[in-house]
């Protein structure tokens, strides 16, 4: 086996109904050794199936799916080798610290010094050495997701899992898992399947995002790709805003707010519209526009330095687009 | 599904069996002779109305009875609250005989309350409590309360206090609080309660039996007195399915509005959170207050006047005694025909616990896998024995296993004990298994367990408190029965319980007070074992 395919994964036609409602329709997805994948999406779109469908929690209707171009089919959730972390911890209640983290390489039956150092390892590694002998229910939220991530990657798995794993803390706790989680990942190397609805958190920690919806993927890539290049109009408005605008002349045009620009001289170019504001709202680290054109809503955003502040509620201004910053669809 | 196995051999099939005579034995030619018979006898229409009324006013009298001790439990302090409730629990937890037991000494006619009256001059001749109408109901009562006492508590507990304070606002007389909010909002409760007590009621063998006069004979007395005495089976089973139809009729209404399993889920202990304290006293908070102590006192006195009795050095009963002595207690231990009994208890309880333990456990582990569909269908099937009145299970068992020759062991009193005990495990460990998050399951799978390493370090752990409860209901359910040994055990193979039946029923010999007091203390004893291992889990 060549360095290439060591802990990738491959899926290939994945289907999984229950009941009359599809779940996930026909899922086709390769993801690379060592890669940071994001599967994106609304409540509902299919994206935890898809990750229990991999962890072996749901067997799929149909499709293929393998690890290092093993089916995985006839193989047991024991067996493969998966680490998986939940959005609840789901942590022992009954163990301490160090047994929870302990539980999975007991079950590999290792002698008890080499579980001890790598115990203490990952302990070190997520800083809660000193916490070892806690209970979980002791624990802080962020305390009980690092030991949870501690306890899934100390089997050191072909591939890690996460569940929405940041959807319980709160803001700035989730930052620091984020940079924790991104830590981790560079550090290990290891292959990281990820689920979450939030697309700051996908576009921080990513490779590569599948966006899903309503149990199909609409568009997979980079970060880069997925927001300058989307597909559709969902995509388009999943990762951002967008202003869709049906210009005078009949021709559509799809442009971020942050690429329109204001354009001084008050004259009709080519690439100039004239909108009425309808309010300006100050954001902390950027001023957003909201303003009206033909009917339509348009938002653009503009950093503090750039933006004029003799512009106010009813003024007439004029926006101009860049032709290369125009999305096609 | 080693549960749907013992189910059926132990269970369905006897009954069923059994009850088939009814009919006339033949399924493919029913008749309907018995029944005709039955609606033409006087004596049995008359039994019949009796169960039915007895059942009604026990039911009517124990939601009143609830009302006051539940006002009072919302409104006492957390300790207090505490304390109350191990008051309405440990008479819950008593075993019937040994309560009714202790109500017979109290009422009878040289008892208790009799000497008291007499001594004060309220009467001066001794008043008949107990061989009457008013024995069985002080009795049953006493026993079947507490099933209104937790649910209406618990549908008391979950009222929003801020619409009683909305009402006020409105200016609203207390009174009509009481009678535009808070009856229609605890009505569920109360409904839930009195179903129970009901079904319960109408089934019942051993307080009627001890406590009732000739003019109180019940359908299970009727159905007993036509299988030990005028060996009338078809006549037996006629009557038993008159009463298993309106069991299951009203078992069918409870399953679908409310559900055997939330008495067991939801958490009396918790406390209620008072928006407001009002300190002002009024006439009707002092009526409440005084009616719910007597309450309590009524639950807890039987309990405790044995204690003081047991330790009378006097031949006879006596309270307070004018001597104390461990003699009854000696004459117990020294009793080869008690200590054999005792045995026998002790062999059936245990084959109870070794074989309701793990396949209880296992049915709930089992249903709580299925979907939803499924599921609701074999919970309301594992808890039928909770339900069909003991006498049937008792009498069916009878029928089956009496040919056999099979009908006095201990061992099989145990098998069939467990039969019992089952649904109590089923529902306490189902409850557990309810807080058992599914992804610990996972996480463990994921981490490399097998089911059986799963099972033994994650979800067994997690649910012995569970376990724990189920085990002290199912040695209860055993140690307690009188109705199954009455049938299926002889004079070497007969327990505890019934050898005390067969001596309430004659003369109460100070002895069966001794055991008595011994059983309380042991219940007691459960009891805090088990709260003490749930607060040490806690910690």
């Amino acid at each position: 086996m060549n360095e290439q395919k060591k802990n990738s994964l491959y899926m290939k036609g994945i289907e999984k109904n229950y009941g009359k409602v599809r779940a996930l329709k026909n899922i086709s997805l390769s993801i690379e050794s060592g890669e940071f994948c994001t599967l994106l999406g609304a409540s509902g779109s299919g994206k935890s199936t898809l990750l229990r469908v991999i962890a072996g929690f749901e067997l799929p209707d149909n499709g293929i799916l393998k690890i290092d171009e093993k089916d995985l089919s006839s193989i047991s959730i024991a067996q493969r080798n998966i680490g998986m972390v939940f959005q609840n911890y789901a942590l022992f209640p009954h163990m301490n610290v160090y047994r929870n983290i302990a539980f999975g390489l007991e079950m590999k039956e290792l002698g008890n010094s080499e579980i001890k150092r790598r115990v203490n390892e990952v302990l070190e590694l997520i800083g809660l050495s000193k916490e070892q002998d806690r209970i979980p229910s002791t624990l802080s939220g962020g305390q009980q997701q690092r030991v949870a991530l501690a306890r899934a990657i100390v089997i050191e798995p072909k591939i890690l899992l996460m569940d929405e794993p940041l959807g319980a803390l709160d803001k700035n706790l989730r930052s620091d898992m984020q940079k924790l989680i991104k830590k981790l990942h560079k550090n290990l190397k290891v292959t990281v399947v990820y689920v979450t609805h939030d697309q700051d958190e996908a576009m921080y920690l990513s490779d590569k995002i599948v966006l899903m919806d309503a149990g199909e993927i609409i568009q997979t890539g980079t970060c880069e790709e997925l927001y300058s290049r989307p597909k559709n109009k969902y995509v388009a408005n999943f990762l951002g805003e967008c202003n869709f605008i049906s210009l005078e002349s009949g021709k559509k045009i799809c442009i971020r707010p942050e690429l329109l620009r204001i354009h001084h001289n008050n004259t009709n170019d080519k690439n100039t519209i004239e909108v009425s504001v309808n309010d300006v709202v100050f954001q902390g680290h950027t001023i957003k526009l909201i303003a009206s054109y033909n009917n339509q809503e348009i938002i653009a955003v503009f950093s503090p330095q750039e933006f004029k502040s003799n512009i106010n509620k009813k003024d007439k201004i004029h926006l101009t687009y860049d032709n290369k910053s125009l999305m096609d669809m | 599904m080693p549960m749907m196995v013992l189910y059926i051999c132990l269970f369905l099939w006897p009954v069923i069996s059994f009850l088939l005579l009814s009919i006339g034995g033949n399924i493919s030619s029913p008749s309907l002779e018995y029944f005709e018979k039955i609606l033409q006898t006087p004596i049995y229409t008359r039994i019949l109305y009796n169960t039915f009324s007895i059942a009604a006013f026990v039911t009517i009298i124990s939601v009143i009875f609830s009302y006051p001790i539940v006002y009072l439990l919302i409104n006492v302090s957390k300790r207090t609250r505490r304390f109350l409730f191990i008051l309405v629990l440990l008479p819950f937890w008593t075993s019937a005989l040994v309560r009714t037991t202790a109500w017979i000494v109290i009422l009878q006619r040289n008892g208790i309350l009799n000497d008291l009256l007499l001594s004060i001059g309220i009467t001066s001749e001794p008043i008949s409590f107990v061989y009457n109408f008013s024995g069985v109901l002080i009795g049953m009562t006493h026993v079947l309360m507490p099933f209104v006492i937790f649910p209406l508590y618990a549908a008391y507990k979950d009222m929003d206090y801020s619409l009683i304070e909305a009402a006020e606002s409105l200016g609203s007389k207390s009174f009509q609080i009481t009678k535009r909010i808070i009856l229609p909002l605890t009505m569920p409760g109360v409904v839930a309660g009195s179903i129970i007590v009901f079904m319960s009621a109408i089934g019942y063998y051993i307080t009627p039996a001890l406590m009732g006069g000739p003019g109180q004979t019940m359908i299970a007395m009727l159905i007993e007195n036509n299988i030990n005495q005028t060996l009338n089976w078809e006549m037996a089973a006629s009557m038993s399915v008159i009463l298993l139809m309106t069991t299951l009729i009203l078992f069918v209404v409870f399953q679908k509005y409310f559900g055997f399993d939330k008495l067991f889920t939801s958490n009396i202990q918790k406390g209620y959170q008072k928006k407001s304290a009002r300190s002002k006293m009024s006439i009707e908070k002092i009526t409440m207050y005084t009616a719910g102590i007597t309450v309590c006192i009524f639950l807890i006195a039987p309990i405790l006047i044995v204690f003081p009795m047991s330790l009378s050095a006097s031949p006879f009963l006596e309270f307070p005694p004018s001597e104390y002595s461990f003699r009854w207690f000696e004459s117990f231990f020294s009793d080869t025909r008690w200590i054999k009994a005792l045995w026998n208890s002790i062999i059936a309880a245990t084959v109870t616990l070794s074989v309701s333990l793990p396949t209880g456990t296992l049915a709930a582990i089992g249903v709580n896998k299925m979907n939803s569909k499924f599921r609701l269908l074999f919970e309301t099937f594992f808890i039928t024995p909770m339900v069909i009145p003991v006498i049937i299970f008792a009498v069916g068992l009878f029928y089956f296993l009496a040919p056999l020759g099979l009908n006095n062991s201990p061992v099989l009193l145990g098998l069939t004990h467990s039969i019992l005990a089952l649904p109590f495990v089923f529902l306490t460990v189902r409850a557990a298994l309810k807080g058992f998050d599914e992804n610990l399951e996972w996480a463990a799978y994921g981490l490399g367990a097998s089911w059986l390493t799963m099972f033994r370090k994650i979800m067994l752990p997690i649910i012995t408190p569970g376990i724990l409860a189920g085990a002290i209901f199912a040695f209860i359910q055993s140690f307690d029965d009188v109705v199954l040994a009455l049938f299926l055990t002889n004079v070497k193979s007969r327990t505890l319980p019934r050898i005390m039946f067969e001596g309430v029923s004659h003369e109460i010999d100070p002895t069966i007070v001794a055991i008595s007091v011994l059983l309380i203390t042991l219940t007691i004893a459960l009891f805090v074992i088990n709260n003490l291992f749930i607060s040490g889990k806690k910690r």
